[in-house]
């Protein structure tokens, strides 16, 4: 038996056949038919068989033709290449990105003898994905310069300053890798909660939550730094949050972490104090053009590696946008903080060191109290186009100080230009009037941020 | 007595329509078109509910703690997919905390699930610009897509509320009899506009241009999610007048100067077409938007003036 030969389909015929042979019990007919009778039977069943299939097969063959025919008529293109189911992601692997941040400043900062540098500020390595139904997990990592080997001989709070005359710290150049984040978030928990575990940036006001990359800036604000320090407030632990189940966007959370190593407000404890944040964000949608979000955060936790002492940061922040279309707009972001950092009160009125392992008298402490704020306005000229204008200020403690050293001062103008969606181009200028300095200067940066890989977020 | 009696009829009467508001089905969806679908299938059991407004780019959308209340409380999260919401959707997701809609969960819906797409670029790469690795996102702009989109919509509906299941489908096999007659309507009334040589802003169109017959000869971005140079636009300012084009296709989000100067400069038209219900003066539902998007380019093609 062989299957008929027809131009087209030839291999649904054979299938036909064969079927028709399985179906009559007869696998070889030849073979097993000897009685020419019995052979004519056979040959006239196969035949009424066949004559079956190619009538079914001749009926599918014209229902094809005109589904191919219809197509034809829609179809002035011609088909797409063969295409993949249309999910989305196909494979396991976490979303990767490589997030590259390279930096020219020059500055006239008095006492800065490399007053032109430039080089990667850091390289983020970042791998993020849902692990399943119930959890998500974000990791950063970052090879970035030392916070005290910093060659730009860039301004910093004063607890930078004092630091590197204190513990001269070597500038050893080069970048350190270190984990910035990793933090395993609940996607799953009834009621609006959520918890994160792991190391993750603490939140305290609005800039310390976002992702270093996507900041406007080239620098952070001087209180940011001057608090929380160069790397931000960092740490590891559990955090708690509820959306609580209000008409309007209501978010509470708390974290305890274990405290940080490297902060020039907090430090860990050799004891069982830990770092606490608790923080309150609403948001108002007044229309479709203009919302703003209000936050207040509360920090505490222990100031010496003793746990006699606890310092204690609040603040609040506030966002003001207007989008009139989607490349237009205005944004106003403010945040203001208040310290209270006990430090060790030495005779000698170098209060400005930071405190001193040796201090197990609490009576030889006296409290820090110092506040600051920055203000930004960010005007979005077009899609590629940014202007914006900061403006910083930090208060120090006048008892701390000599006479004559009450605040500094910085005002920023930042151009941004992004040719696409995955890199910035940013120059920054930067005029500081600071009494801990000799004399005012200005600081220029020169800031480009790309990122490869995985699509980046459009968080608000 | 008889006020009482009203009183308690009017309080009865509130109560059972408050129940019934309660009582439905919370449907968002990231885009309007895919709102419009979902209303078309589910009708009064469903409240609908769209993240983007209809005038906005949708790749780049801000996720705003108020999108993520509104999908707190949703129990069915229906997206366009292809990667179009990759900036946007998981953050509101993450950010809503219902379990509901995240991704692999019952109330999740890409809508690209039953959809052919078109553009599937063979190499995946930024060199090309911001391609999306399944294919074009901008499918829902051929109606003959409506039948997919709402197969998946109808899947998800189904999968999160069966009681209802008998009512989806009637809701579904109607709305999917009306858009097809609807599109053999439309593609008869353009059937005049065949092998017309247009040329977009983005590439925003290849399904409708598809279904409508109409030929792309080219894009005023050079790359996808690139901004016009002037090189580019030179570039196909030639290529307009040799190939005889007459049209300048942009949705409403898309800059309105690159296309007008170069319309200008050429005698093209510079044509604003919705790509979602409710935009631009058109109406709110499905059928509106095509009626619209059919009835700009019908009028674009009869004006006077037109090819010259």
């Amino acid at each position: 038996m062989r299957a008929p030969e027809t131009p087209t389909m030839p291999a649904c015929r054979f299938a036909a056949a064969l079927a028709g042979c399985i179906l009559l019990g007869a696998p070889v007919p030849a073979a097993h038919a000897q009685d020419p009778a019995q052979l004519d039977e056979l040959r006239d069943e196969l035949a009424r068989v066949r004559d079956e299939y190619e009538r079914r097969i001749a009926e599918l063959e014209a229902k094809l033709e005109r589904v191919e025919q219809r197509q034809d008529v829609a179809d002035a293109a011609p088909p797409p290449p063969a295409p993949a189911p249309a999910a989305g992601k196909r494979s396991f692997n976490p979303d990767i990105s490589v997030i590259g941040d390279f930096l020219v400043a020059a500055t006239g900062e008095p006492g800065v003898e490399r007053d032109l540098d430039l080089g990667l500020s850091e390289i983020e390595l970042g791998f993020q994905g849902v692990i399943d139904p119930y959890l998500r997990f974000d990791v950063f990592t970052a090879f970035h310069e030392h916070a005290h080997s910093d060659p730009l001989g860039l301004p910093e709070g004063f607890d930078g300053h004092a630091h590197e005359e204190e513990d001269g710290h070597e500038d050893e150049g080069g970048l350190s890798f270190e984990l910035e984040e990793a933090v395993l978030s609940t996607l799953a928990l009834p009621g609006g909660l959520q918890v994160k575990a792991g190391r993750f940036r603490q939140p305290v006001g609005r800039h310390n939550t976002m992702h270093t990359p996507e900041d406007p800036w080239a620098d952070q604000p001087t209180v940011n730094r001057a608090f929380f320090g160069d790397d931000q407030l960092i740490d590891d632990g559990l955090q708690l949050s509820w959306l609580l189940p209000t008409p309007f966007y209501w978010e509470l959370a708390g974290t305890i972490t274990r405290g940080p190593s490297e902060s020039p407000t907090f430090t860990r404890s050799e004891g069982d104090d830990f770092l606490h944040v608790l923080r309150s964000r609403w948001f108002f949608d007044f229309s479709d053009a203009v919302s703003a979000q209000l936050g207040a955060s509360w920090a505490t936790g222990p100031a010496d590696e003793h746990g006699h002492e606890s310092s204690e940061v609040a603040g609040i922040d506030f966002t003001l946008k207007w989008t009139p279309s989607v490349h237009r707009g205005l944004e106003w972001q403010s945040e203001v903080f208040w310290r209270d950092r006990p430090i060790v009160h030495d005779d000698d009125h170098e209060s400005e060191s930071m405190l001193s392992v040796e201090a197990e008298d609490e009576e030889h402490f006296a409290t820090l109290s110092d506040w600051g704020f920055y203000t930004w306005l960010d005007l979005r000229l077009s899609k590629r186009w940014q202007l914006g204008l900061r403006l910083d200020h930090l208060d120090y403690d006048d008892e701390f100080f000599a006479p004559g050293v009450d605040d500094r001062w910085d005002a920023s103008l930042v151009g941004t230009f992004r040719p696409s969606e995955y890199q910035a181009l940013r120059v920054q200028a930067k005029r500081t009037w600071d009494d801990l300095a000799d004399d005012d200067y200005t600081t220029v940066y020169l800031n480009w941020v790309w990122s490869l890989g995985a699509h980046g977020a459009h968080a608000y | 007595m008889n006020k009482t009696i009203l009183t308690l009829a009017a309080l009865l009467v509130l109560a059972t329509a408050g129940s019934a508001a309660a009582g439905k089905l919370r449907v968002v969806t990231s885009l309007p078109n895919l709102g419009a679908i979902a209303r078309e299938i589910g009708g009064e059991r469903l409240s609908v509910e769209s993240i983007s407004r209809p005038d906005q780019d949708p790749h780049r959308i801000t996720a705003k703690p108020s999108d993520m209340l509104a999908l707190r409380k949703a129990d069915l999260f229906v997206v366009a997919g292809l990667d179009l919401e990759i900036g946007w959707a998981p953050l509101l997701q993450q950010g809503s905390r219902n379990r509901k809609v995240q991704v692999g969960a019952p109330g999740f819906v890409d809508a690209s699930a039953h959809v052919v797409p078109l553009e599937v670029p063979t190499v995946v790469s930024r060199a090309s610009g911001d391609v999306h690795p399944g294919g074009n996102p901008h499918y829902w702009l051929d109606p003959a897509n409506a039948e997919p989109v709402a197969r998946a919509i109808l899947e998800g509906l189904v999968r999160v509320d069966p009681e209802g299941a008998e009512d989806y489908r009637r809701g579904f096999e109607s709305f999917v009899r009306r858009a097809q007659e609807a599109t053999a309507a439309w593609t008869e009334r353009l059937a005049g506009l065949r092998g017309t040589r247009v040329v977009s802003y983005h590439r925003t169109w290849p399904y409708l241009e598809r279904r409508f017959g109409l030929e792309c000869v080219g894009q005023l971005e050079p790359k996808p999610g690139i901004p016009p140079s002037p090189r580019h636009l030179a570039e196909l300012q030639e290529t307009i007048a040799s190939q005889g084009v007459q049209l300048v296709l942009r949705a409403p989000y898309e800059p309105e100067r690159p296309v007008e100067r170069l319309a200008e400069r050429t005698g093209a038209r510079d044509l604003v077409l919705p790509t979602e219900p409710g935009a631009s003066g058109t109406g709110m539902s499905w059928f509106e938007l095509f009626d619209a998007i059919v009835g700009r380019l019908q009028a674009a093609a009869s004006a006077p003036g037109h090819g010259s």
